[in-house]
């Protein structure tokens, strides 16, 4: 009879604690709550400079500025929620044997990327 | 929420039908019923469906059928029914034939087992909270060989590829380093459930074998002690040690978020085999030899470590058993050799052979692999421990006692002459094995072998801690030059003394801040998402171990083998002149310009990089064909257009 106290009672609170242990992993591992944002290029093998940010950060409007050899081209800013990802086209035209580097600011924050074309 | 009910649901049925149905069925069939008390039944069935599950799976695999959800939940389902039609068939014809042995515990000892298994879940729960994202490297590891399994429906060959000198990548060759036990059990859970690897799953399944092992624990000490009057104190004793005090140090909790998965499975089976084999001796009960040998087999499925630890607590407790029972020893090798030569025996033994040379070999079993964990040690890591530093791996309070407990024992009659010689054996062995290696021609980095010594260690202590506690007791009874108020209050601070020494342990393994750890783990679980839809298996990649986070889960996004990514070890690895080993995954990072870098990047076809840019993206910048083409705070890809 003690027996079965003890397995039954082992088995709930096992069990109270795997669900809760589940429920603070799936919270920690959500990109959402670690307030971080990525920038990257839609295809990072061919000449195409499209790019994209995914935000997961509490930013809310980035700034974009396209240099080709440190030579602003063109700049624009672009709103975002958290979670959103925003696919911003490029145009390719002119870009050959120049270093075209795309700079992202949030706030404090800045991201690079860039392709030797 | 719907959804996270949902997948909890089919996780926790996943575990019934691989943790407990079918072995609590098949002993239940074989009528084991009768030789355990329910709780141990209950420890004995959960092994006994960890070996079902991977024999199954492993029998699945060999007789060509893909292992998927439906084949291996049928194989279970049609395995229990089988059993359980045995179980009715036979209540009904015999009914209450086959009770339970009564636990014997009372009111106030179960009062006590279930505070301290509440204290040592509800201790550890605290710590995992802080570390049960999937973030360590082993664990990543061992998840890729148990996705392989989940999705290709086969049993895993274990081979990675290398870096020859000529540059180039080798053909996939066999490695030595997994065991197909390890694995098998997070496949299943998979399947079955739909799971993620990427998740806490993995780890809630090695906190769930860890508990299994504690009580495994409590149960031996309950058995070794079975014929001292202190037996339940003894046993409750040694789960205070080994549940609440030191939970948290290795190889306690923190094997279990580091994904120790070998370890943590043979520290379960390995008390289980020792409690079956002093249960089966005693008793002089062949059926229970039998299933002490099945879950030595299920160890060897699992565990090279743990069963080659497993080999050396056997001999040294033939030794002890010599040495202590000289006068009887004819008698008692006949006894022995009766039961050796039982049916059960020979059945089980048969299945041994049949499973490891016709059905599966475990990776480990050939000459190299031998060679490697036998011989002379020569590396600094593997020339045995110095007895302050195993103090400090068994714990300070603990080994104290342990060792005083040690030499207590061989002085101690009316234990059972097993039981003592096993006792003796288990923590003899153990020492043996850290602290002089050389001498037992034991090649294996010694603080591995010494993290075994915690569980013995904790069974001993607890026999001489209530030894001393019941030398005070009587010595009411007898003439005592010593206050009994006086004795009291030693053994008051002796228990302080162990239980501040196991609770400052705990407090130390709390301490670290772990979210920086799963912040920069999510980052490159994203770039690796990233970089897995935009790769294909023509592209080679290489990422840094050093200054990634959960760099060894990246693996799990592509599944192209082993080895894929490349990836850049320790620095301090390329500079092992025992070891020598490939430059190109450190060069390929450190000095991408250089000649040899070059070489190493025609050779291997290198053109992705993941590296953390506040570290490594500076060298990369000054090179023209390197592109940057993704950023975030802790990852960097630089894609190399050639």
């Amino acid at each position: 009879m003690n027996s079965k106290i003890i397995i039954i009672s082992t088995a709930v609170m096992l069990f109270a604690s795997f669900v809760f242990l589940a429920a603070v992993e799936k919270k920690k591992m959500d990109i959402n709550n670690h307030d971080v944002w990525m920038l990257y290029f839609v295809d990072p093998k061919s000449d195409s400079l499209d790019f994209v940010i995914e935000n997961h950060s509490e930013i809310r409007t980035f700034h974009w500025e396209i240099l080709s050899n440190k030579k602003k081209l063109t700049e624009g800013d672009i709103a975002s929620e958290k979670g959103e990802t925003k696919k911003i086209p490029v145009s390719s035209e002119n870009t050959e044997g120049k270093k075209i580097t795309i700079t992202v600011t949030g706030e404090e924050s800045k991201k690079e990327i860039y392709k030797n074309l | 929420m719907f959804q996270f009910m949902s997948s909890q649901l089919f996780f926790f049925a996943a575990m019934l039908l691989v943790f407990f149905i079918p072995g609590f069925l098949l002993l239940k069939a074989l009528r084991f019923g009768r030789y355990f008390s329910l709780l141990e039944f209950f420890t004995v069935s959960f092994a006994a469906s960890v070996g079902i599950t991977d024999f199954v799976m492993i029998i699945l695999g060999k007789t060509g059928i893909v292992i998927t959800k439906i084949s291996l939940l049928s194989s279970i389902l049609i395995l229990s029914a089988a059993c359980a039609i045995i179980i009715f068939i036979r209540r009904k014809k015999n009914p209450g034939s086959e009770k339970a042995k009564d636990d014997g515990f009372s009111k106030r000892s179960t009062v006590a087992i279930l505070l301290l298994i509440f204290l040592t879940i509800f201790i550890k729960t605290l710590y995992l909270e802080n570390s049960i994202a999937p973030t360590s490297t082993d664990l990543g590891h061992h998840m890729y060989w148990s996705k392989q399994i989940a999705i290709t429906g086969e049993l895993p060959i274990y081979e990675k590829t290398n870096i020859q000198e000529d540059f180039t990548i080798s053909q996939p060759e066999p490695m030595a380093d997994f065991i197909i036990g390890e694995h098998l059990l997070f496949a299943a859970i998979a399947v079955l459930s739909g799971a993620n690897f990427i998740s806490s799953f993995p780890s809630l399944i090695l906190f769930l074998i860890h508990i299994m092992s504690v009580i495994a624990i409590f149960l031996l000490a309950r058995e070794a002690f079975k014929k001292s009057e202190n037996r339940d104190i003894i046993a409750i004793t040694a789960l205070f040690f080994i549940g609440p005090l030191y939970a948290l140090a290795s190889p306690q909790a923190k094997y279990v978020s580091g994904g120790v998965v070998g370890n943590i499975i043979g520290n379960f089976l390995i008390p289980l085999s020792v409690f079956l084999f002093i249960k089966a001796f005693s008793e002089k009960k062949p059926r229970i030899l039998a299933l002490a040998i099945f879950s030595v087999l299920i160890m060897a499925y699992t565990h090279h470590l743990s069963t080659f630890i497993f080999l050396f607590i056997s001999l040294f407790t033939a030794i002890a058993f010599i040495a202590l029972n000289l006068k009887t020893l004819r008698q008692d090798i006949k006894e022995v050799l009766r039961m050796f030569f039982s049916r059960e025996i020979i059945a089980i033994v048969i299945f041994a052979l049949i499973s490891v040379f016709f059905l599966y070999t475990p990776t480990y079993m050939n000459k190299e692999a031998v060679d490697v964990a036998v011989g002379t040690p020569i590396k600094s890591t593997r020339t045995g421990l110095t007895m302050e530093q195993l103090k400090m791996t068994a714990g300070e309070a603990r080994f104290v006692f342990a060792f005083f407990g040690l030499v207590f024992l061989l002085f101690t009659r009316h234990l059972g002459k097993y039981n003592q010689a096993f006792a003796v054996g288990w923590l003899a062995a153990i020492m043996m094995m850290s602290l002089k290696p050389q001498w037992l021609f034991v090649d294996i980095p010694t603080n591995r072998i010494a993290s075994y010594v915690v569980f013995p260690t904790s069974v001993i202590s607890a026999f001489m801690l209530v030894s001393v506690f019941h030398a005070i007791k009587d010595s009411d009874k007898r003439r005592s030059y010593l206050k009994n108020s006086f004795l009291l209050s030693t053994f008051f601070i002796f228990l302080v003394f162990l239980s501040i020494d196991g609770l400052r342990d705990n407090s130390l393994a709390l301490s670290s801040d772990p979210m920086k750890t799963i912040k920069k783990s999510s980052e490159t679980y994203a770039a690796s998402r990233y970089l897995s839809e935009h790769s294909s298996e023509n592209d080679m990649i290489l990422k840094d171990h050093n200054y990634l986070s959960g760099d060894s889960w990246i693996k799990l996004f592509f599944m192209r083998g082993y080895n894929y990514p490349l990836s850049r070890g320790y620095f301090k690895r390329y500079e092992d002149e025992l070891k020598p080993r490939e430059q190109c995954t450190n060069l390929m990072i450190s000095l991408p310009k250089s000649n040899d870098a070059e070489k190493c990047y025609a050779g291997t076809k290198t053109n992705f990089i993941m590296i953390n840019p506040n570290n490594d993206a500076a060298q990369f910048n000054r090179i023209k064909n390197f592109w940057q083409v993704y950023s975030s705070d802790e990852v960097g890809i630089f894609y190399k257009s050639y």
